[in-house]
């Protein structure tokens, strides 16, 4: 047995845009335990949410995570509106999609951008947030601000998309897509990059299962999983299947969300061709009543949201159960045997959102 | 008004859990609820196939909670967290932070209806 040294990974560290600690225990350079710790941010959302109303819990969620803060928004307000039998406009549905597909493509180049940089490819990092700024313009331009839209609401969304701005969403994604293609090849193809990404990481699909993995992390295990196909929102008047890989490495888990991006792109193009006219929300009256859980995808995976209401204007309980916080145990599981410096990235690939987590 | 809900004593948590477990079910998560008369409510939640399973448990202030963080690992930050959180214990966590997976020593169970915070001498 060699040397055991106990090398605290975080809170602060190059890799981590956000704050968390792993305790690792190292047998030489290899890592035979880990021992998570967050609590650095903890912000105490849930109980913030049992003193507003429901309709200011929606900006109360929004800041659970601001990378997918309409999906957090989505999740609290189709929980509602089950609570209350509110029935959405069918455009509005639609632009939801939009709005919730936008996030996931800011999202995973966001994730492309930080794994580039934790490889040390920093003009891939540079382009692939350069193209990101594409998408946040969308958001710009369809919603007022960039990161928290806040176009959700109870019975619907607050803002529409007009065929002007329709089709400056479908000329920006084109020029998306040709950047992604651009991209694409050097995180696929380029020899450094496939040293630090294939075979790394492996969680089989059995393991995968066995310790609650969601999202494209379970989706790279080879785990057919995707809420989406549940067909909330207008997912079930579009056509698509979930983007599933087999291998269980670093490399698939990249794959994934790669194929991911093509995939929204798709989705938000499907639904500005199906969009139909109408109303974009529908007026609610009342408070709810009772429980309910309300799931959906956010780019991450299954976000889940357990709401009690008791008939008055705040809730009894707001339970937020996000990606992240599910996928630390295959974290724990994945780093057990592998050398300290793949640690920043198979940290990394998990797409810690320590924000969502530290709700 | 949820779906798939069982009440169960906390006598059958362990053995309805390893039945889902047998059974192909996926530990989601679990939720703790204050129910502001000295009782709390556990809420274990699994899925297969989208479809979700809950399993509630109801305990008194005091009482301590059997972990299934043997049965399925995932569990055991979620029993941490309600642990920090709610001040509820859990017998033979498989890793127990004893109350600070999250949280400083000064607060004590902050998501409890009337939180208890520690003072220290002096302040």
């Amino acid at each position: 047995m060699g040397k055991r040294t106990i090398v605290p990974f975080g809170p602060q560290h190059p890799v981590l845009p956000e704050p968390l600690q792993l305790r690792l225990v190292l047998e030489d350079e290899k890592v035979v335990e880990a021992i998570p710790a967050i609590g650095y941010v903890h912000r105490g959302l849930e109980k913030l949410a049992e003193e507003k109303d429901i309709n200011q819990n929606i900006y109360v969620v929004e800041r659970v995570c601001g990378i997918c803060s309409f999906q957090q928004a989505l999740a609290y307000c189709q929980g509602i509106e089950e609570l209350m039998g509110v029935e959405v406009p069918e455009r509005a549905k639609y632009l939801r999609v939009i709005w919730a597909e936008l996030h996931r493509l800011h999202s995973h180049h966001l994730w492309l951008g930080l794994l580039a940089d934790a490889f040390g490819f920093e003009s891939l990092f540079m382009q692939c947030w350069r193209n990101r700024e594409l998408v946040m313009d969308l958001m710009e331009a369809t919603a007022g601000s960039r990161v928290i839209i806040s176009t959700n609401i109870i019975g619907g969304v607050r803002r529409d998309i007009d065929e002007e701005k329709q089709k400056f969403i479908l000329d920006n994604l084109a020029k998306l897509e040709e950047e992604l293609k651009k991209i694409e090849g050097a995180f696929l193809n380029d020899y450094t990059v496939k040293k630090r990404l294939v075979g790394v990481g492996v969680l089989s699909k059995e393991e995968a299962y066995e310790l609650g993995c969601v999202g494209p992390m379970a989706r790279a295990s080879g785990i057919n999983m995707d809420l989406r196909t549940t067909g909330y929102a207008a997912y079930g008047e579009l056509d698509f299947e979930p983007v599933v890989e087999y291998d269980g490495d670093c490399y698939a888990r990249l794959k994934v969300r790669l194929k991911e991006c093509y995939q929204s792109i798709d989705l938000i193009r499907q639904a500005i061709s199906k969009m139909p006219e109408g109303e974009i929300s529908t007026p609610v009256k009342g408070f709810p009543n009772g429980e309910v859980i309300s799931r959906v995808e956010q780019p991450r995976g299954e976000d889940v949201y357990y709401i009690k209401a008791n008939g008055t204007k705040n809730l009894e309980r707001l339970r937020i159960r996000t990606p992240t916080f599910a996928n630390i145990p295959a974290l724990v599981k994945m780093l057990q045997g592998v050398d300290f410096a793949e640690v920043p990235m198979l940290v990394l690939t998990i797409d810690p959102c320590i924000s969502c987590t530290e709700r | 008004m949820l779906q798939n809900l069982k009440e169960i004593q906390k006598e059958d948590l362990r053995k309805e859990v390893f039945e889902l477990k047998s059974s192909g079910h996926r530990f989601v998560t679990a939720t703790c609820i204050d129910l502001g008369d000295g009782r709390f409510d556990i809420i274990y939640h699994f899925d297969k196939n989208y479809e979700l399973k809950n399993l509630r448990v109801t305990i008194e202030n005091g009482e301590k909670m059997p972990s299934i963080s043997d049965i399925y690992f995932a569990a055991v930050f979620v029993e941490n967290e309600i642990k920090d959180l709610f001040g509820i214990d859990f017998e033979n966590l498989l890793i127990d932070y004893e109350g600070k997976f999250m949280i400083t020593d000064e607060l004590y169970s902050p998501m409890r209806k009337k939180p208890v915070v520690k003072v220290k001498k002096g302040e």
